[in-house]
């Protein structure tokens, strides 16, 4: 028995060894032929970054439009990927991508585990005590999503009323409603889709986050549910740079400036974002202040 | 390691453990109520029941917990059986720890043998009889140990319930965390708190289980 | 008769109310509406199992499951080895203490080897799993743990694990008969040859069905490491929730493919169970009275008539 249990380990062991070989462990490096690398200044984050061959990035990969691990590929994409995409493509460099959730992003960087963040992260003072930011490269609103025959229509309808609402852990979303609805029922789940079934069950009278995402769950059923009442923050997006990279910041904004001003931007933003919305759109300002919600009168 | 973070939010963090140990409380008293329940219906002399019973065992014991609290608080709601997060955790804890206490509970009625069953049933006793009368009064008894194991294994299981959005301990101590970005002394907090409720109970199991073997 | 009669009623009664209940649970999940929209959104909400969405192919979406599938099944596999060495260490540490292993060293050593590592045995075990997680991944960076999410969470299941096995060890190094360490120690054996050929081969026969338990218990752990981020099974089913917008059918066949594999193991372990008569030395149920969650269980199914008697083992529930 004891040499029959050494062998089933054995196997298992080496069933183990050849999974891991299988498996390509990481689904998101990408190789891109560096055409032409710019070459910087010896000493800065780039050049470090170019001698290393590779630039690691945090997405989401929950965040269908900007950060989505795709089962069909089995590749992230979204708005916030190709972003990344355009950054290693000015440093010459691949690109690994890497799972970052909101828990995680800030001690990613701060750790050095990750060299860029673009995970749908609102530039708010608070994280900047801790991390550096680019300029804007989006400019997402905070809304409600509601049943239609629900008597819940407004921020102060669910505040009135001691709604529930659902929105996910550790989001600015979630400190958002906190204010504008002290009243309300906050149930935070990890993501929307579990948000959005709560709704659909009427265990929440609403979800809240970025309208963007709302209009993503929208369109899975929009006989029953509508977006309501006014925005009611403002999310200008930022990508997270660790502080004391010299350089770094001005050259990812470098990176962003040029994809407003080319073009590439609304090329992004109709492949990702138009189709969902139907609204068409300007790149943003390079500098949006967060606007965070006003509480109840 | 105790600093200012968590002085100045334990009423927020007291909430959590009180929420754990309320959870665990309910929990583990429908898990010893329904896991007995099964563990007589195994053994009923009747068609198909002990089947069905088994695939319920075995079903919860064999799929993961965080699968359960989620299907539970999003599936049944989609039922129309909407429950609070602190329902459908209860009612998920009492299955799938009820499943290891029917396996626990008939390892008890196994360790009293046939022949009282045998005998409460010549001397006209009906099935539900026995058990309640002569079987299970036997039979709880010495499987006490085993079930305190159960107990504690059960508050540990609870943090699970974070994943629906119950705040209990582990729960607050995210919420906290995500607040102040005192994340190293949030979490020793949280699992100082957990250790206080599972190593006095895990003194008390053992304790136990040295009386009742000497007094065997 | 009559009672034959209440027996069937009852019988029959309690599966067609369990058959009826699954029946309207299915009606129920694909309303409100007329048997078309039912249909329409039970076809949606499956398509990616069947038909695939968009671009994809039912068989993308199911190679993305199974990649989650692998990467489940290495992160257990890889921590149950890993947990053997370490729980036989810290079971081998914690039993220095212990005179009938003899552990040739003064007391003063002895007792600081012992300590130790009882102490983190029964820390580390008296913790949730859950937060360990957490804690590897979001709170250990800051003592200077930089791990991979992967790696992180086979560090806090291997630290768990081990600990829970060390306990399964000594239980099942104590639970020999005294006559094998006396006799071992007659024949002049030194303490490491004691171990590698009288004690650990007999006590670990005597586990092997605790151990494939405990495969099944991390098979089920595995799953909180989604909330790590690690793309395991639980993870890629999740990710394909947030495009499909299907929880339950999604939470459905996780649960399936976590069943078929638990269950396949569950009854293999069974079937490596060794009935009293054969084992050497004291008897299997001695092993009884471990510590925090882990019971053999001595299962007769005599009550029942069949007359099968198997001594049933489980862990960490």
């Amino acid at each position: 028995m004891g040499r029959r249990l050494i062998k089933i380990l054995a196997v298992l062991a080496v069933l183990a060894m050849i999974m891991g070989a299988c498996q390509t462990d990481d689904p998101s490096v990408e190789t891109e032929e560096p055409e032409a690398a710019p070459s910087f200044e010896p000493g800065s984050y780039m050049a470090e970054l170019q001698e290393r061959g590779k630039i690691v990035i945090g997405v989401k990969y929950d965040v269908p439009q900007f950060g989505f691990l795709n089962p069909a590929t089995n590749q992230p994409e979204g708005f916030d990927v190709d972003l990344g995409n355009l950054v290693g493509e000015a440093l010459g460099v691949d690109v690994e991508f890497v799972e970052a959730i909101s828990a995680n992003r800030i001690p990613f960087l701060t750790e050095d585990k990750v060299d860029l963040i673009i995970s749908t992260m609102t530039i708010n003072e608070e994280r900047k005590q801790q991390i550096d930011f680019s300029i804007v490269y989006y400019v997402a609103q905070q809304r409600l999503l509601v049943r239609k025959d629900g008597n819940i229509k407004s921020v102060s309808d669910l505040n009135s009323q001691k709604g529930t609402v659902c929105s996910a852990k550790g989001s600015t979303s979630e400190k958002n409603i906190r204010i504008a609805a002290p009243d309300a029922n906050v149930v935070l789940q990890d993501g929307y889709s579990q948000c959005f079934q709560l709704l659909q069950n009427r265990q929440a009278d609403a979800v809240t986050t970025d309208d963007v995402i709302l209009v993503g769950l929208l369109k899975n059923d929009p006989d029953q549910f509508q977006i309501a009442g006014e925005p009611f923050s403002k999310e200008p997006y930022g990508m997270g740079i660790k502080k004391g990279r010299e350089g770094f910041k001005e050259f990812v904004d470098g990176v962003i400036s040029e994809a407003k001003s080319d073009g590439t931007w609304v090329v992004l933003y109709n492949k990702w974002v138009q189709p969902v919305t139907g609204e068409s759109a300007t790149p943003p300002p390079d500098d949006v202040e967060a606007e965070a919600p006003a509480p109840p009168a | 390691m105790i600093g200012e973070v968590l002085t100045e939010n334990l009423p927020f963090l007291l909430e959590g453990y009180r929420n754990t140990l309320y959870l665990v409380a309910v929990a583990f008293g429908g898990s010893l109520v329904l896991g007995t329940f099964v563990a007589v219906l195994r053994i009923a002399p009747v068609p198909m029941l002990p089947r069905l019973a088994r695939v319920e065992v075995e079903v919860f014991r064999n799929t993961p917990l965080l699968l359960q609290m989620s299907f539970a608080y999003l599936g049944l709601g989609s039922l129309g059986i909407r429950l609070r997060p602190f329902t459908a955790a209860a009612i998920v804890l009492t299955l799938y720890t009820g499943a290891y206490v029917t396996e626990t509970v008939r390892s008890g009625i196994a360790s009293i043998g046939p022949r009282q069953i045998e005998a409460a049933r010549s001397i006209g006793m009906t099935f539900p009889k026995t058990m309640r009368l002569v079987v299970l009064p036997q039979a709880l008894r010495t499987v006490i140990p085993p079930l305190g194991n159960l107990m504690i294994a059960m508050v540990k299981n609870s943090a699970i319930a974070a994943s629906i959005a119950f705040p209990e301990l582990l729960y607050q101590t995210q919420i906290l965390d995500s607040r102040t970005f005192a994340t190293f002394e949030v979490y020793n907090g949280a699992i100082f708190a957990f250790l206080t409720i599972t190593l006095p109970l895990s003194f008390a199991v053992s304790r136990l289980e040295k009386k009742l073997r000497i007094a065997r | 008769m009559r009672k034959r009669i209440l027996r069937w009623t009852i019988g029959i009664g309690g599966s067609a109310a369990f058959v009826a209940l699954f029946v309207w649970a299915g009606y129920r999940m694909y309303g409100p509406g007329d048997i078309g929209e039912r249909v329409e959104r039970f076809q949606r909400r499956w398509a990616p199992f069947y038909k695939g969405i968009g671009d994809g192919t039912a068989l993308n979406y199911w190679t993305f499951v199974g990649r989650g599938l692998i990467l489940t099944l290495e992160a257990a596999v890889i921590s149950i080895l890993l947990s053997l060495f370490f729980g036989t260490l810290l079971a081998l540490l914690r039993l220095t203490r212990n005179p009938r292993l003899r552990f040739p060293a003064p007391t003063v050593v002895r007792y600081a080897l012992s300590a130790p590592a009882t102490t983190l045995i029964q820390t580390i075990r008296s913790a949730p799993l859950f937060l360990l997680i957490l804690y590897t991944f979001i709170a250990a960076p800051k003592l200077g743990l930089q791990l991979t999410a992967l790696r992180a969470g086979i560090f806090a299941l291997t630290l768990y694990t081990s600990c829970v096995l060390a306990e399964i060890i000594r239980a099942g190094i104590l639970s020999l008969d005294r006559g094998q360490f006396e006799a071992a120690d007659a024949i002049g054996l030194s303490y490491v040859k004691k171990l590698r050929f009288v004690v650990l081969p007999q006590a670990m026969r005597r586990m092997v069905p605790s151990m494939v338990s405990q495969l099944v218990t991390l098979i089920k752990d595995t799953s909180l490491l989604s909330i790590i981020t690690v793309t395991e099974l639980y993870r890629r089913l999740y990710i394909i929730q947030q495009q499909a917008f299907n929880p339950i059918e999604t939470f459905i066949v996780a649960g399936v493919i976590y069943f078929v594999i638990n269950f396949a193991l569950s009854t293999f372990a069974r079937r490596l169970e060794v009935g009293p008569s054969r084992v050497g030395g004291a008897s299997a149920a001695a092993v009884q009275g471990l510590g925090v969650e882990d019971q053999t269980l001595v299962v007769t199914e005599a009550a029942a008539g069949r007359g099968r008697t198997s001594s049933h083992s489980r862990t960490d529930p």
